[in-house]
């Protein structure tokens, strides 16, 4: 009886404080630093002290300095770009190249419209716990937020956390003509549709591509494959683990292993769940899949691979010591990038043979919960605008606008021709199979992880994928 | 040798020689990584992705530069020393005297609520958590963040309190209430000073545990009150990793715990095997 008081009695004071501290927090002994409490209501002024430069959480980019930059003639005469000054939104995104270049680029966009953003950016599993905490909360706080359609898409959807963009691209005193929506490529749109609506704008798409390294295949006279069979004869061929040399190098590790699978299942005839929605996993095409990614590891690749993820297989590529590579085209930056790769002038690129290349990217959306909506949409025009994108894919992201591919300017100044050119042909042809149409995408990619361990370590395949058929068929009946 | 010393004697100096070698190689084993980190944060991202690892090179300060100039890290370190101070303060302030009453009273029932907060995984608090601070405009704020790192520092405290002060001598209490002292005088006059290491000690492992809190800052911290462990992923980024920045910005991080450690070494080791004996 008396316990029970004093939890109750406990319970009571502990509300108490919490409840007391609110109005007047320096109540509480905390020290006198934490008076100017940021606050993120959107509706609240922002405290006059906060410069521009705080906007930005990580980068203290002198950004004063970059506003003079903007050439008037940009704003286009009809279209009102202050109609919402003096709101405040706020911005999630993953870390990524496109944010990397557009943070710096905020004040332009803060005195082109007069709309003040907070911008908060994060690894991309930490942005997906605290988007999901936020919304699931009810918080009304975020105005604009990135995510992965074929990751979290179907998830979000259903959550209601995707508001429908239709509305805002057709109406005319919302978009700027400029914006031309219908100069985002295929595939990009591809990406930012969930079930038919249209959920989000398109950052950049991406799709898978193979990468082979021209001096070491020159080495042992094999050709660029192009079939499966192609692949697997040329990486025994130029196999020489002795000089520290491997034939062929990826993903191994579980579940971080399936995106690139997608493309080998999927060139094999297999496919993640049928057009019932029944995971199609222990078919004899899943299975032939599984059985040659684990073999092409097992045989030709560096000891230990169910323990690497990109990174690794990246640190291998781009030090000599892999001859053959498929990957998301996006690591292109990194392997002919200086400062960070070895084989900057050795790196050839060309489609995943016989397979078929996925597509992914990042989406910019509007939460129904926010109060800004308008505002954020603003902001989404102007963050994958026709400049941006041209800018960003001279920095090796594959942009999602046709215009910005086929701008002559970036066509003749282009240093390495050869990889736009295999990117527009993997885009053109690329699909959103990198993860399974289903919610519970991390669960299924873990069963599909451990057959791809099994079959990298010579165990049974046919019993591995037996077994994430039962899970994954238990896995969708929970849903 | 010149001299020749006995078979004893040369036993007794092989047998300090062996336990030096073995005190090295264990210390090696357990530095490695802290070593490692501190190489990485001076090489070039070539350099760290160089396999074999590339030993001996021309150590760069590029890295630090990033850490400071590109990223304002001062502001992390200043944020995470408010909430990991603030936590660890209040935690005492509450801590202590209800340690005093369980050791006490011996109400060991009511400290096993407190340990509660410990066992249950810190992520199912979050969502309530973001719902009370979200109604009252405090997400992001110190305060909230101070509150919600109260769950991390405010178990070990009371806990190792608790064993501090059943070690407190019941017959100096009682003479403290012969001599007139209330229960609170008794507290603050006799027990509170002779637990002193104890505290210190819990105080040093409650700031250490909040200064490394990820998972509460990440959710309940705005941008301008962001602590160093979630400021340090800013080195990662989609399809791209920069290992130099990340091991610059991990040393930032650990240095000064490590230090903190370091000097209160005594402290924490006599706070551990104070409340083990009991007499």
């Amino acid at each position: 009886m008396k316990t029970r008081l004093c939890v109750l009695l406990g319970l009571v004071l502990i509300l108490g404080i919490i409840v007391a501290c609110a109005p007047a927090p320096t109540a509480t002994p905390i020290p006198p630093t934490a008076v100017p409490k940021a606050t993120t209501a959107p509706t609240q002024a922002p405290p006059p002290t906060t410069v521009p430069t705080q906007v930005s959480q990580a980068t203290a980019v002198p950004t004063k300095a970059a506003q003079p930059t903007i050439p008037p003639t940009q704003v286009p005469a009809a279209f009102n770009w202050k109609k919402y000054s003096g709101t405040t939104i706020r911005v999630l995104l993953a870390n990524m190249g496109y944010v990397d270049y557009l943070k710096p680029k905020l004040s332009e966009f803060e005195s082109l419209t007069g709309i003040k953003v907070t911008f908060e950016n994060f690894v991309e599993d930490q942005l997906r716990q605290k988007l999901t905490i936020e919304l699931a909360a009810g918080g009304t706080s975020v105005d604009v937020f990135g995510s992965m359609t074929i990751q979290e898409g179907l998830k979000y959807e259903k959550a209601g956390w995707y508001t429908p963009l239709e509305k805002y691209v057709e109406d005319k005193n919302l978009t700027n003509p400029d914006f031309d929506f219908a100069d985002f490529s295929k595939g990009a749109i591809k990406i930012s549709q969930v079930n038919g609506k249209l959920v989000g704008i398109p950052l950049y798409s991406d799709a898978g591509l193979f990468f082979y390294n021209k001096e070491l295949l020159k080495k042992c006279g094999a050709d660029v494959p192009k079939t499966f069979e192609a692949l697997e004869a040329a990486a025994a061929k130029c196999h020489d683990p002795k000089n520290g040399v491997f034939g062929w190098v990826n993903r191994g590790k579980g579940a971080a292993a399936t995106s690139v699978f997608s493309s080998f299942l999927y060139g094999m005839g297999g496919q993640w769940v049928d057009s019932s929605g029944k995971p199609t996993l222990n078919t004899p095409q899943a299975i032939k899949a599984f059985q040659y990614w684990g073999d092409m590891l097992s045989k030709y690749g560096p000891p230990g691979s169910e323990n690497n993820s990109w990174p690794q297989a990246l640190q291998f590529f781009s030090t000599n010591k892999a001859v053959f590579w498929a990957e998301s085209g996006q690591v292109a930056a990194t392997l002919l990038d200086p400062k960070q790769s070895q084989v900057v002038d050795k790196v050839g690129f060309a489609q995943i043979p016989g397979g078929q290349p996925y597509a992914y990217g990042w989406i910019l959306s509007i939460p129904p919960s926010s109060k800004n909506k308008e505002a954020a949409w603003y902001f989404i025009q102007w963050a994958t605008n026709k400049e941006h994108e041209l800018a960003v894919l001279k920095n090796g992201v594959p942009a999602s606008r046709n215009s910005a591919w086929n701008n002559p300017q970036f066509k003749a100044n282009d240093p390495h021709p050869e990889l736009t050119q295999e990117m527009i042909k993997a885009l053109d042809t690329a699909m959103p199979y990198m993860n399974p149409p289903i919610i519970p995408v991390q669960e299924f990619r873990d069963a599909v992880g451990e057959v791809i361990v099994t079959a990298i370590s010579g165990g049974n395949v046919k019993a591995a994928a037996d077994k994430a058929q039962q899970d994954a068929v238990k896995l969708l009946a929970g849903q | 040798m010149v001299t020749h010393p006995s078979g004893r004697r040369l036993r007794a100096r092989l047998g300090s020689f062996l336990q030096y070698v073995l005190v090295i190689a264990i210390v090696l084993v357990f530095s490695f990584p802290i070593l490692w980190m501190l190489l990485m944060s001076f090489k070039t991202q070539v350099q760290n992705l160089a396999f074999p690892p590339v030993i001996i090179f021309t150590p760069t300060l590029e890295n630090y530069q990033n850490a400071f100039v590109q990223n304002p890290f001062l502001k992390f370190s200043i944020n995470s020393f408010v909430v990991a101070a603030g936590s660890t303060l209040l935690g005492l302030l509450v801590g202590a005297p209800m340690a005093y009453a369980v050791a006490h009273f011996k109400r060991q029932d009511m400290a096993f609520f407190i340990l509660l907060a410990r066992i249950l995984p810190g992520i199912s608090y979050l969502v309530p958590w973001f719902i009370i601070f979200n109604t009252l405009q405090l997400i992001g704020s110190y305060v909230a963040l101070i509150l919600t790192h109260l769950t991390v520092g405010l178990p070990i405290i009371t806990w190792m309190l608790i064993g501090a002060f059943e070690d407190v001598p019941s017959e100096l209490e009682d003479a403290a209430l012969i001599d007139g002292c209330g229960v609170f005088a008794t507290f603050r006059m006799i027990a509170l000073p002779l637990t002193t290491p104890v505290m210190i000690s819990a105080s040093i492992i409650a700031f250490i545990f909040s200064w490394n809190n990820f998972l509460f800052s990440l959710i309940i911290a705005g941008p301008d009150t962001q602590p160093l462990p979630v400021a340090i992923f800013q080195f990662l980024s989609y399809m791209n990793i920069n290992w130099g920045g990340l091991a610059a910005a991990a040393t930032l991080v650990t240095t000064p715990t490590m230090i903190i450690t370091l000097v209160a070494q005594r402290y924490i080791v006599s706070g551990f095997s104070l409340g083990a004996v009991k007499g």
